[in-house]
């Protein structure tokens, strides 16, 4: 391992078993406005999620948030020691597992805990040598009632800011024939499943999921994503005296030469990405992990119920990309959770980019209801 | 048809049916659409934001300040106020302190601006308060501008909360500026993009000195807080500042996005247009909403995406279809920076009563904003209101001065000069006394007053 990773794992290790401080909190209500954001960050315009008063006339009784709406809660995005120090690397979300128990309705107060809780040094990540650092946030409303866990791994890689290139392709440019593709599989999306029941019984192994396409990525998109994500953002005087405080987030700014740049503002800024090593904006983990919930959720229709989503990020996402979504039933089960049997289907999920790339790729678990038995929540835990 | 008409038969349409809404309510950054749950009926109109704690906080982050009088619950709750409150231009969210004029599917061949605010504050906003506002277009205005002909477009703004009361007021300036290269609609054709630039400047690199020296300015530049600056201990001469704000940046147009995504509807409600839904920002619902708009859209210049987004302001690659050399900031969010010069001078008993900011240059991502102020008016003015609805009754006294602001950038550029009338407490006459003041509804102050000398 190189030195400058052994430095970094040296520095996270007291860490461990520990809050993790790095990762500011976001939404503390999930008030319509907050829901409205999050669900535009990621283009989802279920109507379960934007309707007060559809939302009464749902099985829950109430407008309820996306599940991976606890991204904006809190993202299990830890990175140890990185903003301290310049160690001379690079973060990337390569990994994230969300297990939900329960939904979250419009207008509930909520919490988040982040503990860092595991340490590893890697096999690589996108070819780099890694240090892994796993942290693990648990949602509650303010009842106390838990709404979900969700485990991230930041993969801390090698790199030279402003003197290293990750990716040496640019912003993609189409031929007419792959736009009219994209336009073509565009307005073929089905809409969400809604009211309509998908029954456990309706369902087989090998069934399809309606695709979605999410592309051609474009600064709107990121920007939608960073409001999505609810971090508090300063400027001015403020964010040059918070940025003081984060030797590990210091750079500068190859446009301006300002030496008080936050290195994390680099992803979506075309005149400062190449510090970060791209030719072009690049789109942040989370905000794929959250797109991969929406095929779910699209298709599962209103009295479904997301349990589990775990994917790992393959590739980089970068402006102009377009990333097809497919999902593929691979089991059908009961799931007997304390004596409650839910009825569960596993399905395969996959991010494939215009170049015919695997960007994401992961597993997810959907609890449906059956004739008589409506999915019962909160999932005993 | 109107993509049949020439440049010329365009400007003058827009011109013509834009002096025909005079005198009638903007219906435009209205609530979000249904099925939001705000009320739709008005004016006056309901905004979708509360301003409870958190919101005000973020609100202040996003134009550079981090006064504990504003994101510090306990400070606000042991201060003059006894509350966390917010600073009064927080209502540029309630509802946008400007008009646009009319609209059509299309578009029309013009690059819109906003080119200043004047504000009346009679009270400070409170942590919970929540606003319902009208807003109709006052003034038109022909001038002749380097480049051509200019129209301004004045309007007015008043701001209730929802116990009637008025704590405020604005005017706004909006400066349309034809585009003969958009031809008759309100985008540049592909083949034409660049061919008339509004300005040419390219983003500025600094020296190690130049930063050096800004960040000199900003680590000494200091908040007066709850330390009362009495009106005697003023002197006409004294200097406030500079505030100066580092180089422009991506992320601070973020920070305007992370208050104003999906809280309001910009495009006017027309029945000449499609229903847009204000959080069509991204993947889908974006693409869908651009291409409900009919042909015409914007081709991204590398992707040839024929349905690109609309961010001139922020994206690099698209600032060209707005006439500029790069991204550029949100006219509305730099009026309102200035207030941490005024309001971190005079402290938490001062009250900002007017304040005008005008923009002359756009501010470049990279730029330096350099904020700087001036008293050169001392003197004692007299309030007085109504019981009517939003009305304040009484008579009181209050000790002003006159503020002249500067905004200067790192080429010498003046982008934001303005105006303020600050109250402050007095060893003689007393605290300043909130509400001012005032009748139900303050009479309109036009443009040729607000724009210059108005304290």
């Amino acid at each position: 391992m190189l030195d400058r990773l052994k430095d970094f794992k040296k520095d996270c290790e007291s860490f461990v078993g520990k809050e993790a401080t790095d990762v500011p909190i976001g939404a503390e209500v999930a008030d319509w406005l907050t829901i409205r954001r999050f669900c535009a960050g990621i283009g989802d315009d279920n109507p379960l999620y934007k309707d007060p008063s559809s939302g009464v006339a749902t099985k829950y009784n109430s407008m309820i948030a996306p599940p991976t709406f606890v991204a904006a809660i809190r993202t299990p995005t830890s990175a140890g020691a990185y903003s301290r120090k310049d160690y001379g690397v690079a973060k990337f979300l390569s990994h994230s597992t969300m297990e939900w128990v329960d939904i979250i309705r419009v207008g509930d107060r909520l919490n988040s805990r982040l503990l860092l809780t595991d340490l590893e040094e890697g096999s690589s990540y996108l070819g780099h040598p890694c240090v892994n650092v796993t942290s693990e946030a648990t949602y509650h409303n303010s009842y106390g009632g838990r709404i979900a866990t969700a485990i991230g791994k930041s993969s801390i890689i090698p790199f030279d800011r402003g003197h290293q290139m990750l990716m040496s392709r640019g912003i993609y440019e189409y031929s007419d024939h792959e736009i009219n593709g994209i336009v073509t599989d565009l307005d073929n999306e089905l809409p969400p499943h809604g009211k309509m029941l998908r029954y456990f019984e309706d369902v087989k192994v090998g069934d399809k999921l309606p695709h979605l396409v999410k592309g051609p990525l474009n600064l709107s998109d990121l920007m939608a994503w960073v409001v999505a994500e609810q971090k508090p953002i300063g400027l001015g005087s403020q964010a040059f005296r918070s940025v003081k405080t984060t030797p590990g987030l210091i750079t500068t700014n190859p446009t301006t030469n300002w030496p008080w740049w936050d290195f994390e503002q680099c992803a979506e800024d075309i005149l400062s990405c190449e510090n970060a090593g791209f030719m072009a904006p690049f789109g942040r983990g989370m905000q794929r992990i959250c797109l991969a919930g929406q095929i779910l959720t699209d298709w599962m229709g209103d009295d479904g119920f997301l349990r589990y989503l775990s994917i790992d990020i393959l590739g980089h996402y970068i402006y102009g990309d377009t990333m097809w979504l497919f999902g593929e039933v691979l089991d059908t089960y009961k799931k007997d959770i304390n004596g409650q049997s839910y009825g569960a289907v596993d399905v395969g999920v996959k991010g494939v980019n215009q170049l015919g790339e695997d960007i994401l790729s992961g597993k997810a678990v959907v609890y449906l209801p059956s004739p008589g038995h409506p999915v019962s929540l909160p999932i005993p835990h | 048809m109107a993509t049949q008409q020439s440049f010329e038969q365009a400007v003058a349409e827009v011109i013509e049916l834009t002096k025909r809404e005079l005198g009638k309510e903007a219906l435009e950054h209205l609530p979000p659409p249904p099925p939001s749950p705000f009320d739709q009926s008005g004016p006056p109109f309901e905004t979708s934001h509360r301003f409870d704690e958190r919101t005000i906080r973020n609100f202040v982050l996003s134009i550079g300040d981090d006064n504990p009088l504003f994101v510090d619950p306990d400070y606000g709750a042991n201060s003059i106020y006894g509350s966390q409150i917010a600073p009064g231009p927080i209502l540029a969210l309630a509802r946008y302190p400007s008009a646009h004029g009319v609209v059509r599917p299309l578009g029309y061949p013009m690059a819109n601006f906003i080119s200043g605010t004047a504000w009346e504050f009679y009270d400070v906003i409170r942590a919970g308060s929540k606003f319902r506002s009208s807003k109709v277009t006052k003034e038109l205005l022909e001038r002749d501008g380097s480049q051509g002909k200019l129209i301004f477009l004045i309007s007015e703004t008043f701001y209730w909360d929802f116990h009637g009361d008025l704590p405020a007021k604005s005017y706004g300036t909006q400066i349309m500026v034809p585009q003969q290269n958009m031809g008759s609609t309100r985008t540049v054709p592909l083949e034409r993009l660049g061919k008339q630039m509004m300005y040419k400047r390219k983003a500025s690199g600094y020296s190690e000195h130049q930063i050096n020296e800004y960040v000199d300015q900003i680590e000494k530049f200091t908040r007066r807080g709850s330390d009362p600056l009495y009106w005697e201990d003023v002197k006409i001469g004294d200097k406030i500042g500079p505030l100066v704000m580092p180089p422009w940046s991506l992320q601070d147009m973020i920070a305007r996005h992370f208050m104003d995504y999906c809280a309001d509807v910009l495009t006017p409600k027309s029945d000449k247009l499609p229903h847009l839904a204000a959080d069509a920002l991204a993947f889908e619902p974006l693409y869908r909403r651009a291409k409900g708009k009919g042909s015409g859209g914007r081709i991204h210049p590398v992707t040839r995406w024929p349905w690109a987004a609309g961010n001139e302001h922020e994206d690099a690659l698209m600032a060209i279809y707005r006439g500029q050399p790069g991204p550029f900031d949100f006219g509305v969010q730099r009026v309102q920076i200035p207030q941490k010069l005024l309001s971190d001078w005079a402290g938490d008993h001062g009250f900002i009563r007017r304040l005008y900011i005008a923009l002359r240059k756009p501010t470049f991502y990279g730029d330096v904003s350099i904020y700087s102020g001036e008293v050169v008016q001392k003197f004692k003015e007299t309030q007085e209101g109504d019981s009517l609805p939003g009305g304040h009754p009484g008579r009181n006294e209050y000790c002003a001065v006159g503020i002249s602001i500067s905004g200067m950038n790192q080429v010498g550029e003046s982008h934001a000069p303005g105006t303020a009338t600050v109250y402050l407490p007095s060893k003689n006459n007393g605290p300043v006394i909130l509400p001012v003041p005032h009748v139900s509804r303050p009479p309109f102050v036009g443009y040729e007053e607000y724009r210059k000398d108005w304290y």
